[in-house]
């Protein structure tokens, strides 16, 4: 495997038991992504993209085949090192935002920190929310929040930990166009100040366009890979 | 499974208990109301120990009491010289008080005082007692329930005997004795210079001689009662000592006091289900954020430790609430069983008492929110990625399987220790888990049958209330537990009190006596009988009595077997005055279980075959075979074991514990009882008026005053059980009022889209009204049902037949707590309806 590659995934299998049948999500998927990119999955619903990133972030774990994260085998790895991979390597970012409901913007953002065993993390959060451009909502609850800002708050949240790599799960899939731009955009303007790397869910074209890569899935099987080139692209066909 | 030393758990924990938590802690009022019950029990139960120490003089009312069951011989009495001091006599037997100014009388238990006993505490009358003045002149102290009966007062005249008594004052309190016991023997105190007077100590009654010592101080009693000892042997006098009657005192309170411990566990465990079912629902709310965490790497033990040390909080602060109430509230728990306390306990704070309710409160709330907070370690983090994730179905979950296991160990564990024994602590746990099982399932039966008949002719607003029953997070199960549970003990409660009371007035069938004379000398035989005869009272039979002493069992002397330590035989069986019959055969009432019935023999030949009943015969550790020696007036009669009987102690007619064949006691000193059927109540009144006014040694017992005493007894009885059947109840509501808080969001989702849809507020309303209509007849149905299943029980456990409980008082039962269901689940419920929509639809989006 390459050292450029932060995820390797190789031969990768999942499948589930319904009742008496096996529905079969994904099937053989081989893939690596390199470091400080950015990757779009595409594919239609049903299609296993939220099954494929819950197993490259070590939420689930494979039925068959191998995902190596930064050096570590996540398919081997036991739950407590999966939780402080999470914690410390991983960025989430969902489309339901998942904020805690009963903690405030600031509070939000610091959790992650928090959960590391980490002091003085109220500086770094609030830098972040800067960032996002909530620093004067910090002590809203998110009931109190529209749903752009939310994302906003989930978005400082994921960067608090700098992770190495960012998972977002149809990051704009719940809000109206013009807000979705602005996520969109501030996603993308972070990941690049942050070099991480960046592995996308979305049906969103504009947000499809902006990725280094998009691997596009269909009834469970790696149906295309494209990168696009920096400067010459090159193509290959799954 | 826990972490609590992570400060970012803690710091969680915090920030998210802010919002929502007050109202969590206002859905574990259960947990407040089971720690003030376990405070009060426990407090109860120090304090009045501490105060039958304190007061252990006044419990004897002397330093010491010797007892005879034959009148002070000489050598009694210079044995009372010998011990000096100051000292009383006192002479107790059962007899016929009359109330001149209304006719009426009753079965009273005499006691002709002398001296200045008691010389510890008081007996408490009204007015205030005078003892010189009492002594004086024919005076009487009344028990306080008689005159209440009669309508008699202070300054009116009883009769005892041939003599009359001006009432000096209503007896409210006798030191050491309880007012529950005067309800079944309601006593007079006279002066025991005018007993003579009365004539009513005749041969054969059973009269009680007692001295009461007051000795100087720092006499040592029990040493003195120690060097005596083969002197008392040797007169047959029984020694009381103040430590003796502390014991026997402080053995009696103590089952009192475990009646309560165990009742107000009940109430607790209630409390656990109720803090269960508030904490599965609070986890079910949870499980996003805990799977959010989880994507963000906690791990599953920081998840579950940030809810758990949040509802440990809340624990601490009801327990806290629970400590002050108990404590504010147990100087009203005497007032509520004082008719069971010897003593009126001093009331304190009990250290003990608040480290009780706070252990066993906080370790049953623990523990039951346990339940279902582990199961969020189990949460997948992928919940957090997916609102629709379906779990892949798991196995049992062992941790969960530990916890139910250790809770069933302690509540064993709890009630082996309460009530000191393994077995019985097995048997209440198995008890408490079967009636929660078959509470449970009996109202998951009933509301699953009713989902099946009555949606079809039921209209839109009752179906939809009926269907709130399966909503999610309505914790049906867990409310119609904790009603069900306190309708049960209420429905028991009314169940077996009616039941015993209508036993013993359906064994008096048409046919059967209903009235006893007993006492009747041989020559008074004739004249009642004409007297019976002129009321046209059935004379059904004259049953001699013979009035006798045990001397010896299986060769052995009494005397030497109740000075033997090891002898389990109890001293009661040994020294009592043994009032038995002799006849050819058996009677009604009775059954021969073993052996061979002997109707004649000859006093001559010795060994003499008697029928014991077989509970004595187990008291005395006899069978059949067995020698046992008899004294009639200090002549030995030797007879032998011939057979068992089973007696039939309900009916009203003499029984006895031994029974001598004819031909025997014939020639013995006898007087006899005479069994009748009165047809009315007014005639056996009429007919004790009259033969009390010619023989006044003559007592009645009829069915009328068996039943009002066992009624006024069960009264009390069931008073003070009904209060913890209604704080059981009230537990119960504190888990409804919890279900409501807890399932509020639902109701508020549910009802903005019913109202989308069209429905009116009037709609909304009545099936919330049916929702807990529902919810309370369930219950309640299924609380009564096993509350009669339990009575059933009892009645044939202790009648050998089931009897029918009266059906309006349990319908009666079953309305209240339905409609205090609907009651408060309609108020809780009230804001929901208020709240308009948009702003409704707003704080939900």
């Amino acid at each position: 495997m390459s050292t450029d590659n932060i995820l390797t995934v190789e031969h990768l299998s999942k499948e589930f038991k319904s009742g008496d049948d096996t529905v079969h999500v994904l099937n053989d998927i081989s893939f690596a992504i390199e470091r400080g990119t950015s990757c779009a999955l595409v594919g239609p619903s049903g299609s296993g993209k939220t099954t494929l990133i819950a197993i490259c972030a070590g939420l689930e774990r494979p039925s068959k085949g191998a995902v190596e994260l930064d050096g570590v085998a996540l398919h081997q790895a036991s739950e407590e090192k999966l939780a402080r991979i999470r914690n410390q390597s991983i960025g989430f970012i969902f489309q339901s935002f998942q904020l805690l409901p009963s903690l405030t913007a600031l509070e939000n953002v610091m959790v992650p920190a928090e959960i590391a065993g980490e002091r003085m993390v109220r500086a770094s959060a609030l830098e972040l929310l800067g960032r996002v451009g909530l620093r004067n909502r910090m002590y809203h609850y998110p009931m109190l929040l529209s749903g752009g800002e939310q994302q906003r708050v989930a978005i400082a949240r994921a960067f608090m930990n700098q992770p190495n790599i960012l998972f977002a799960d149809e990051p704009t899939g719940n809000l109206d166009a013009e807000t979705s731009e602005s996520i969109v955009k501030l996603i993308f303007n972070l990941n690049s100040m942050n070099r991480t790397t960046l592995i996308l869910v979305t049906h969103d074209r504009e947000l499809t366009e902006q990725a280094d890569r998009i691997i596009t899935l269909k009834a469970g099987r790696l149906a295309s890979d494209v990168t696009k080139p920096k400067s010459e692209g090159s193509t290959s066909d799954g | 499974m826990i972490t609590f030393w992570k400060p970012w758990v803690w710091r969680m924990a915090y920030r998210d208990s802010r919002r929502g938590l007050p109202r969590l802690l206002l859905s574990m009022s259960s947990v407040v109301l089971a720690v003030a019950l376990v405070v009060l029990a426990y407090s109860f139960r120090e304090n009045l120990l501490a105060s039958i120490q304190a007061q252990s003089k006044s419990l004897l009312g002397a330093d010491l009491a010797l007892d005879s069951r034959e009148p002070f011989s000489k050598d009694d009495e210079q044995l009372f010289h010998t011990l000096g001091g100051d000292q009383s006599k006192q002479v107790g037997f059962t007899s016929m008080a009359t109330f001149p100014a209304s006719g009426d009388s009753r079965l009273v238990q005499v006691r002709a005082i002398s001296g200045q006993f008691p010389y510890y505490g008081a007996l408490e009358t009204t007015p205030p007692l005078s003892l010189e003045v009492f002594h004086l002149s024919a005076n009487a102290l009344v028990d306080e329930n008689v005159l209440l009966q009669f309508n008699a007062k202070v300054g009116d005249v009883v009769k005892l005997g041939n003599q009359e008594f001006r009432i000096l004052g209503s007896l409210r309190k006798i030191p050491g004795e309880t007012l529950a016991f005067s309800l079944i023997s309601p006593r007079i105190y006279i002066p025991l210079a005018y007993l003579e007077r009365t004539q009513l100590i005749q041969p054969g009654s059973v009269v009680r001689y007692r001295v009461f010592f007051k000795f100087a101080t720092g006499t040592q009693v029990e040493r003195m009662v120690k060097a005596i000892a083969p002197q008392l042997q040797r007169l047959q006098l029984d020694a009381d000592t103040v430590s003796k009657r502390t014991a026997s005192i402080a053995a009696n309170m103590e089952n009192l006091s475990r009646f309560l411990r165990l009742a107000v566990f009940v109430a607790v465990l209630l409390a656990g289900v109720g803090v269960a079912s508030v904490t599965y629902v609070y986890a079910k709310d949870k499980a996003q954020a805990a799977a959010l965490l989880r994507c963000i790497g906690a791990r599953p033990r920081e998840t579950v430790s940030v809810y758990l040390l949040q509802l440990l909080f809340l624990t601490v602060v009801c327990a806290a609430a629970g400590v002050g109430i108990g404590v504010w509230a147990q100087s009203y728990l005497p007032a509520l069983l004082k008719d069971f306390l010897p003593v009126a306990p001093v009331i304190e704070i009990s250290p003990l008492g608040i480290v009780a309710g706070v252990v066993v409160g906080m370790t049953t709330a623990f523990l039951f929110a346990l339940l279902p907070l582990v199961s969020l370690r189990r949460i997948s983090p992928l919940m957090a990625l997916r609102s629709s994730y379906d779990e892949e179905p798991r196995a049992r979950d062992p941790l969960v399987l530990s916890i139910v296991l250790l809770i069933v160990m302690l509540v064993l564990a709890f009630a082996s220790a309460t009530l000191g024994s393994w077995r019985q602590g097995l048997v209440f746990t198995g008890a408490v888990l079967v009636v929660f099982f078959a509470l449970a399932i009996l109202a998951r039966v009933g509301t699953l049958l009713v989902r099946q008949v009555a949606p079809r002719f039921l209209s839109f607003p009752w179906r939809q209330g009926l269907a709130n029953l399966h909503r999610p997070s309505n914790q049906t199960t867990a409310v119609m537990l904790a009603i069900g549970l306190g309708t049960f003990l209420l429905v028991a409660l009314h169940g077996v009190q009616d039941m015993l009371l209508r036993q013993v007035d359906r064994r008096v069938g048409q046919d059967e006596p209903n009235l006893v004379l007993f006492d009747v000398q041989n020559e008074q035989r004739q004249a009642i009988g004409a007297l019976m005869e002129r009321l046209e009272i059935s004379r059904h039979a004259e049953v001699p009595v013979v009035t006798m002493r045990l001397a010896a069992i299986k060769g052995r002397r009494v005397e030497e077997i109740r000075a033997d330590e090891t002898s389990k035989i109890p001293s009661w069986a040994l020294r009592r005055e043994y009032r038995s019959t002799y006849r050819g055969r058996l009677t009604g009432t009775e059954k021969l279980i073993k052996g061979d019935w002997v109707a004649t023999a000859d006093e001559r030949t010795q060994p003499i075959a008697v029928s014991v009943e077989k509970g004595i015969a187990e008291t005395l550790g006899v069978d059949v075979g067995d020698p046992l020696q008899f004294e009639i007036q200090g002549v030995p009669i030797d007879t032998r074991v011939a057979n068992l009987r089973e007696v039939d102690w309900q009916r009203v007619q003499p029984n006895f514990f031994v029974v001598f064949p004819e031909g025997v006691l014939e020639k013995a000193p006898q007087f006899y009882a005479l069994v009748g059927r009165a047809p009315s109540s007014q005639a056996s009144a009429q007919l004790q008026r009259a033969v009390l006014e010619r023989f006044p040694n003559v007592s009645a017992i009829d069915l009328s005053l068996i039943l009002s005493t066992l009624n006024s007894v069960l009264d009390r009885v069931a008073g003070a059980m009904r209060f913890v059947a209604w704080f059981t109840l009230l537990t119960g509501f504190t888990v409804l009022a919890s279900a409501v808080l807890g399932s509020r969001g639902h109701r508020v989702r549910e009802s903005i889209l019913l109202r989308t849809l069209g429905a009116a507020r009037g709609q909304i309303f009545t099936a919330i009204v049916a929702e807990y209509v529902f919810t309370g007849a369930i219950a309640a149905c299924a609380g009564a049902i096993l509350g009669i299943l339990a009575g059933w029980g009892l009645s044939y456990y202790f009648f050998g037949t089931a009897i029918a409980i009266a059906p309006l008082p349990v319908l009666a039962i079953i309305t209240a707590v339905t409609a205090t269901t609907v009651l408060a689940g309609a108020l809780g419920c009230l804001g929901v309806i208020r709240r308009p929509a948009l702003e409704a639809l707003r704080a939900e989006a």
